[in-house]
């Protein structure tokens, strides 16, 4: 038998005022870091330096947006000794901006790239094979913040399970860069510098992966960490 | 929504696509009537480790039914707490275990009970050996107004379980120590119960119950009147005392629900919700009424 998660049925209107503000705030995070890996991701592909310094000099928001939202859960901790849902809810959250602070460094480097990129003046021709991957990446991302707000189990399991596309292309993505660093040694510099944002892109796809994971760990109480896909329906299906 | 777009302004960026959770065709549940919903228990009252079980409880009040089909195992040498809004029958619940709900002439009971398979509510079972098999502490403490070592020496006198002098002496004392209290009291156990703070005086309860070596001991609320301190005190014993005895405490308090027992019953309406293990019920419980009544939500 499920659980409806209602935020706003507490006894005390206090709390549920707390976990409405808190909760709205990681939608905010999330907004913003969502800009940032697309603007990122932007400057990047066009070679555009003045948005890539734009995205790494945002990344401050980011980060005291999640000492804001770690504070107030502190709080609510402390106040309300939260249990069941109120309790999972919290603590998805905290893992949650923990993840998406991670996702807003991995936007601040590729702001930096970006800003690299421009300076030695490599086209941004050479970048083209990110495109797709980060496309998949950024809408892995907003499915994931979706499947969050909207604490949709179904919506986060499809996106866990669009994950292994992403590693296939980080990997075929790595292969092409070894050939084109062996076919032509002077390309090894730029060649790094695609894989480094590759990395990042492929980063970010993991943190969102673990977004779903808390949301089915919010909505389910399943702890679905570090176990296949298969298994993981398995469990939610019990 | 505006006051999450005018926030992300405040950061100079607009969020790269506007969320809401019922537009964009969130699962809204209806709301079934939940009280309609009460059809059996979630979970499973069931244990191997049988200390005590019994089957389909029905308590009456003259014409009012106050406990509707109950069945739930009480296992030996575990903590089961009972959870649940006032006037759920979780006290008239706890009640039965030791037939303290004799003593009112209105209140009539069914169903199986047994401790250790024998039937406690057999004609040969005679009620007082019974509550010194199955010993009660009670919410507000309550020591005879005699002194310490009387409170003590009371009921082991009543039942003539010691030939002498030194034999009650040594009851009196171990069942003062394992009630945690002997330290604080030994150099005054001619003084009066009555004049001891309300957390000795609770103490004092429970040794009381403990000096006829009972198997069961049901806790209502037993530290409810207390402070902090007095109230980690009680709860660290009830952890002690798991050792050699099976307890079942009624309390409002869910953090002590979950700090102090293994398994968690919540009761609503008279009926049974919900029973598993604390861990669970205080983490993921299954029933919806479980989960509005441990969040504070209304239901």
């Amino acid at each position: 038998m499920d659980t409806d998660l209602n935020l706003t049925q507490h006894i005390s209107n206090r709390f549920n005022d707390e976990l409405e503000e808190v909760r709205s705030q990681v939608m905010n995070m999330g907004g913003l870091v969502e800009k940032q890996v697309s603007d990122g991701l932007k400057a990047l592909l066009k070679a555009k330096s003045k948005l890539g310094e734009k995205v790494a000099s945002s990344d401050y928001k980011v980060n005291a947006m999640e000492v804001d939202i770690d504070e107030q859960c502190t709080l609510i901790l402390a106040r309300r000794q939260p249990a069941a849902s109120d309790l999972r809810l919290v603590i998805s959250i905290i893992k949650t901006i923990t993840d998406l602070e991670r996702i807003g460094d991995e936007a601040e480097q590729l702001g930096m790239y970006a800003i690299k990129l421009a300076d030695d003046n490599i086209k941004p021709s050479q970048f083209v094979e990110l495109r797709h991957l980060g496309e998949h990446v950024k809408g892995m991302l907003h499915d994931a913040l979706d499947a969050f707000v909207r604490m949709d189990v179904v919506a986060a399991m499809e996106t866990i399970e669009a994950s292994s596309t992403l590693k296939e292309e980080y990997d075929a993505i790595s292969r092409q860069l070894i050939l084109q660093m062996m076919e032509d040694p002077r390309q090894i510099k730029n060649a790094l510098h695609v894989h480094w944002c590759a990395r990042s892109l492929e980063r970010i796809g993991d943190h969102a992966e673990n977004i779903c994971e808390y949301v089915v760990y919010l909505v389910k109480g399943r702890d679905v960490r570090h176990v296949s896909i298969d298994e993981m329906k398995a469990e939610l299906e019990e | 929504m505006s006051e999450v777009t005018g926030m992300t302004e405040a950061f100079d960026a607009t969020p790269v696509v506007d969320r809401d959770p019922l537009e964009s065709g969130a699962r809204v549940v209806e709301q079934p009537d939940i009280h309609q919903e009460i059809t059996g228990t979630v979970g499973n009252p069931f244990t191997d480790n049988l200390k005590m079980s019994t089957r389909n409880v029905d308590v009456f009040y003259g014409d009012k039914q106050a406990i509707f089909d109950v069945s739930l195992d009480i296992g030996a040498n575990e903590v089961i707490s009972l959870i649940g809004p006032s006037g759920c029958g979780k006290s008239t619940y706890l009640r039965c275990l030791n037939r303290m709900n004799d003593t009112i002439p209105s209140c009539r009971t069914t169903g199986e009970f047994l401790l250790d398979k024998e039937d406690i509510y057999a004609k040969s079972m005679d009620p007082v050996l019974l509550r010194a098999r199955v010993g009660m502490v009670f919410q507000k403490p309550n020591p005879f107004p005699k002194s310490i070592y009387d409170n003590v020496a009371y009921a082991p006198r009543l039942h003539g379980l010691a030939a002498n002098r030194a034999e009650l002496d040594e009851i009196v004392v171990s069942s003062l120590q394992k009630a945690g209290l002997y330290e604080e009291v030994k150099d005054r156990l001619d003084a009066s119960g009555t004049g001891l703070s309300g957390g000795q005086q609770q103490r004092l309860c429970i040794a009381r119950t403990i000096a006829v070596s009972p198997e069961v001991i049901l806790m209502d609320e037993p530290a409810s009147a207390l402070d902090p301190i007095a109230t980690a005190i009680i709860e660290e014993l009830i952890d002690e005392l798991r050792a050699n005895y099976t307890i079942v405490i009624v309390t409002h308090s869910m953090q002590q629900a979950a700090r102090v027992s293994q398994r968690t019953a919540y009761f609503h309406l008279g009926k049974l919700v919900e029973v598993g293990d604390t861990n669970q019920i205080f983490t993921n419980p299954q029933h919806q009424l479980t989960e509005n009544y441990i969040t504070g939500r209304f239901g």
